[in-house]
């Protein structure tokens, strides 16, 4: 009897043993696609070109984004993800699904992708999940589903933190962390549709665990301001390579005004403003914060569809900081927050590494890691209420600290909460501060903080901004402000004044060169800095609570094979 | 014969110059008194410019007569920061003068001028701010100058070509900023720099500002207040700020008194955390009065100003030695009501309670019972005595039905009611508290709870 004739006898356990293995072969090579952000499923339209899990903080209960590309001739809009956990089977070979996973919002940027474009569909989680955990995602449209996805929970080896842009927008300046405990190297692959190849400058782009690096792209058109811009970056290390992406927005802008919104330049402060505000405060108001999250994004699409350049800003207050500052932080492209407030619990329990000289500087970072790659503005009251972190009004030289504490955390704007009622003389010197501001406001649209800088002596603390292959801005903060804590609140102790010179050192990063160090008034003698062997040393004088320079880097030679 | 004759030749030749040297000598005295006597003419009769001149050539001759002399050397640093000050400070100065023009006039205009050259070195800088200078610069300037190891006529002409170099410069800088303020009065704020000279050049001890004090015209009289408050404030002169008050009031025709300037100038620094040049100021004042009520009120001052900068452990110490070196003193009780309530701001209940006592039975404090009986109150509280503090509760109650502090008692008696579910005593007191002290924050939260109990 030949075997063709034979009857079918169905052997069901051996087509159980083989759709198991099949769905566990698909379900992996889903997974590992994902990891390496190649194309994974392709139904309909939308494309999924990657997808990355992320938790800022310990705050934080971390987010996913996928990355998509519309491949289709409409365009799309409003997606809605749905998540189901899956749950590994002993053997490994394959998984099973579990319940849906919900989530607190998921965000579309741009709100409409156009044909042949390319989003990001940002999901917030409620709470977090373990690692390893792995999903099934599927991605609905208004048509119904697009696409489906594996999502595996493990953090991205390397995590985009700021992507800022030169004020004529023609040149970008993308920022790199490293996140895992090896060395890495990244590299620049994309920059809105254009491959980069070798034509971008790099930064320290051989980044030690934790360290941040750039990589800086001119490109051949001036962008528009809030324009959406694609970015791929790659990140390689010994065993492995690794892609990720953004969706950022085109931005030349530093605001620097009153909250209130009253301008005032005859403060120094700016006259107008590029940001919209949508909310103000999704953390204790407009329903449950899924309610508020929906509202927020709802708007946010409505006024696209009328200007879809326009910026969004949003106030996070103080209700359950920092934790709602990392719920709501992903959703605008600007949030003010007040680094100022403390959360005394959340920062006694965090432990004081050299990072955290300061309550107002830990609270600013943590603004400023919620709202990453997008920009944290800087909420400073000028004239406190009763139940802030300090006793009495800040003085003049309180204000610059609080004002240079959030910039060196990454503030991208700074709005003093108020209009100050200030002595003659201390009016002056708050107008001094924001022409300082002015002044370095090309350079803060571009930087990003490093952990490079540091002094020889205890009293005084210094911070660094990478501000793209021009310059290292530091920032030498002289620690006796706020530095006596009692009942609960922070003060400046008295003392008299002097000029302290202090020690500062600097790493410069390899291939470059300090041309020139600045201070804000004038340049330094050379007798009074000196470069050698990737480090600069020089002499802070410090009379104010503040004190900024300008170390001038030149790229001296290549060192990863890129060039200009 | 011939070597003897050559060696007579050669001693000839010595005595001949040892006498040449004698006489240039004898010549360049003749001529350096000569100057002194010309500069001295020079400055009597007001030629100021011309007696700079010829001071300038004694001054290098007497630098070149004395070189290893150290106080020389000061006064040559001296020179050389003024001179660098004034310099800064004119460019940058007429920079913005020139700046301030260029905007004034209209585009048409401007078209037909020749462009301004915009100086590359100022561009992307700002004006280092005036106590920044100051500062940079104090050390050169921060002990008096003794011109010591030279003679008695070059010394007199040292401190006289120092005084009357730094004059000119001073007057040099004063009339740039007049200048540039006048072009744009917005740059008010420039006459800070008028003063960073003035400042390093007159000593804080001596604080003689006869010879400068016309740079308090040149400013005008509502910008003397800044000034004043940056001599204070930024660079630590409350002499020169004092004198610019008195100046002030002068001009006014107002009197002008030094304790009234010793008040308002210390609450400034107490504003802004300089507690120790508030201290310093109202000990200066303290030392020139004999009338001891008022030291005590001005040494409780200085107690009250570390209490509102939130340093309550000096403000309790303060107030304790206070007490100690003036027990009879009519403020006896207001000096001890301040020490416990600073106590109470640390919390130390238990240390009031084991003080005050003693306090309550002093006659002296007497006026101050209700505030005294209020701390023993709160620290019966704070130490879980509560039947005794509800008991010295009800009494303060009695007795001063209108005195604020007894808000905060009843509301904790309120509160208690309402644990104890007495709604309707709870209510009345509330009623009672909001009513008597709608002020005070026991009363806006007295509010709050009726409310609620309304509700029920």
């Amino acid at each position: 009897m030949s075997i063709f004739n034979a009857p079918i006898w169905i052997n069901w356990k051996v087509v159980r043993i083989t759709l198991t293995i099949l769905f566990g072969y698909s379900c992996l090579v889903s997974e590992a696609s994902t990891s390496f952000s190649n194309e994974i499923i392709s139904k309909n339209a939308l494309v999924i070109t990657g997808t990355e899990f992320y938790r800022r903080s310990r705050f934080d209960v971390g987010e996913i984004r996928i990355f998509l590309k519309n491949s289709g001739e409409e365009p799309i809009s409003v997606c809605r993800p749905e998540f189901s956990r899956l749950i590994d089977i002993k053997d490994g070979q394959s998984h099973k699904y579990g319940m849906e996973v919900d989530y607190l919002y998921s965000k579309l940027s741009p709100p409409v992708l156009m044909p042949d474009r390319n989003g990001e569909l940002l999901v917030k989680l409620l709470e977090t999940t373990p690692d390893n955990s792995k999903f099934k995602c599927n991605v609905y449209g208004e048509i119904g589903r697009l696409s489906e996805t594996i999502i595996s929970i493990k953090e991205a080896p390397v995590w985009i933190s700021y992507a800022g842009f030169s004020e004529d927008l023609d040149k970008i300046y993308v920022y790199g962390q490293n996140n895992t405990k090896t060395s890495l190297k990244i590299k620049l692959i994309e920059v809105a549709g254009i491959s980069v190849g070798d034509n971008y400058q790099s930064v320290n782009n051989c980044l030690q665990p934790g360290d941040k690096g750039c990589l800086v792209f001119k490109m051949p058109n001036q962008r528009t301001l809030g324009e959406y811009i694609h970015i791929v970056v790659s990140a390689k290390s010994k065993e492995r390579e690794f892609q990720t992406r953004r969706i950022i927005r085109a931005v030349n802008k530093f605001p620097l005004s009153s909250g209130g919104g009253s301008f005032s330049p005859r403060l120094g402060l700016d006259s107008e403003h590029a940001f919209v505000q949508i909310m103000s405060c999704p953390a204790h108001a407009h329903g449950t914060h899924k309610e508020a999250a929906g509202k927020f994004i709802d708007d946010c699409y409505q006024r696209f569809s009328q200007d879809p350049y326009f910026l969004s800003k949003m106030w996070i207050c103080r209700s359950d900081k920092p934790r709602a500052w990392y719920t709501f932080g992903s959703l605008p492209d600007s949030a003010v927050i007040n680094p100022v407030l403390l959360v005394s619990q959340a920062y006694q329990s965090n432990d004081k590494t050299c990072d955290q000289f300061c309550p107002f500087f830990w609270l600013a970072t943590n603004a400023k890691k919620a709202l990453e790659p997008n920009r944290f503005f800087a909420c400073i009251p000028v004239n406190p209420e009763n139940n802030v972190f300090s006793h009495s009004n800040h003085t003049p030289d309180e204000i610059k600290f609080l004002v240079y504490c959030a910039i060196s955390a990454g503030a991208k704007g700074i709005l003093y909460r108020d209009t100050p009622s200030f002595s003659r003389l201390s009016q002056d010197k708050f107008v001094r501060l924001n022409r300082e501001l002015r002044l370095l406001k090309p350079l803060l649209m571009m930087a990003e903080p490093v952990n490079w800088a540091s002094t020889a002596d205890d009293n005084y603390v210094a911070r660094s901004l990478l501000c793209g292959d021009e310059a290292i801005l530091v920032i030498v903060f002289d620690c006796r402000y706020f530095s006596e804590q009692q009942n609960r609140m922070l003060r400046t102790p008295a003392f008299g004044k002097a000029l302290r010179v202090v020690k500062t050192q600097v790493k410069v990063p390899e291939g470059f060169s300090v041309t020139e160090v600045k201070s804000m008034y004038a340049p330094l003698s050379t007798s009074r800095w000196r470069m050698e062997k990737g480090r600069l040393d020089f002499e802070a004088d410090m009379i104010d609570s503040v004190q900024v320079y300008k170390a001038i880097l030149r790229f001296e030679s290549s060192i990863s094979g890129t060039k200009e | 014969m011939r070597k003897h004759w050559s060696e007579i030749i050669i001693v000839a030749l010595i005595l001949i110059s040892i006498r040449a040297g004698q006489r240039t000598t004898c010549d360049a005295q003749v001529k350096q008194q000569n100057l002194h006597l010309e500069f001295e003419q020079l400055v009597q009769t007001g030629q100021n410019s011309k007696a700079i001149e010829t001071g300038r050539v004694l001054f290098e001759r007497i630098v070149s007569k004395y070189p290893d002399n150290n106080s020389l050397h000061e006064l040559q640093e001296r020179f050389k920061v003024a001179q660098y000050l004034v310099e800064f400070i004119s460019r940058n100065l007429k920079y913005r003068q020139k700046k301030s023009i260029e905007n004034a006039i209209s585009l048409e205009i401007k078209l037909e001028l020749p462009s301004i050259r915009t100086n590359e070195e100022e561009r992307g800088y700002l004006l280092e701010p005036p106590e920044q200078l100051y500062w940079t610069h104090f050390k050169s300037f921060s002990h008096e100058l003794s011109i010591q190891g030279v003679s008695t006529v070059d010394a007199k002409f040292l401190r006289g070509y120092y005084c009357l170099r730094m004059q000119s410069w001073v007057r040099e800088v004063a009339t740039v900023v007049r200048k540039v303020i006048i072009t744009n009065p917005e740059f008010s704020d420039l006459s800070y720099y008028s003063f960073v000279l003035p400042l390093l050049y007159i000593d804080e001890q001596e604080n003689d500002w006869k010879e400068l004090e016309y740079l308090f015209a040149f400013v005008d009289s509502d910008y003397l207040d800044a000034i004043s408050d940056f001599c204070l404030l930024r660079v630590d002169r409350p002499g020169a700020s004092c004198e610019i008050t008195k100046y002030q009031a002068k001009s006014r025709g107002k009197s002008f008194s030094s304790i009234d300037w010793a008040l308002t100038a210390s609450a400034k620094c107490a504003e802004n955390h300089r507690l120790g040049l508030a201290e310093k100021i109202l000990n200066t004042a303290i030392d020139a009065i004999g009338d001891k009520e008022k030291v005590v009120e001005l040494r409780l001052k200085i107690a009250e100003y570390y209490g509102k900068c939130g340093d309550s452990i000096t403000a309790a110490k303060r107030c304790k030695q206070i007490a100690g070196d003036f027990p009879d003193s009519l403020l006896y009780g207001k000096v001890m009501s301040s020490y416990f309530a600073y106590l109470a701001r640390q919390l130390k209940a238990k240390q009031i309670l084991t003080e005050i006592d003693s306090v309550l039975e002093s006659p002296s404090c007497q006026w101050y019972l209700s505030q005294l009986m209020y701390l023993k109150w709160w620290a019966l509280r704070k130490t879980n005595q509560q039947i005794l503090a509800k008991k010295i509760g009800e009494q303060l109650i009695e007795d001063h039905e209108r005195n604020p502090h007894i808000a905060p008692i009843l509301l904790a008696h309120a509160t208690d009611a309402l644990s104890n579910q007495q709604y309707e005593k709870c209510r009345l007191l509330l009623v009672r508290l909001t009513k008597n002290f709608p002020e005070t924050n026991s009363a806006r939260q007295a509010q709050k709870i009726l409310v609620r109990l309304d509700r029920k």
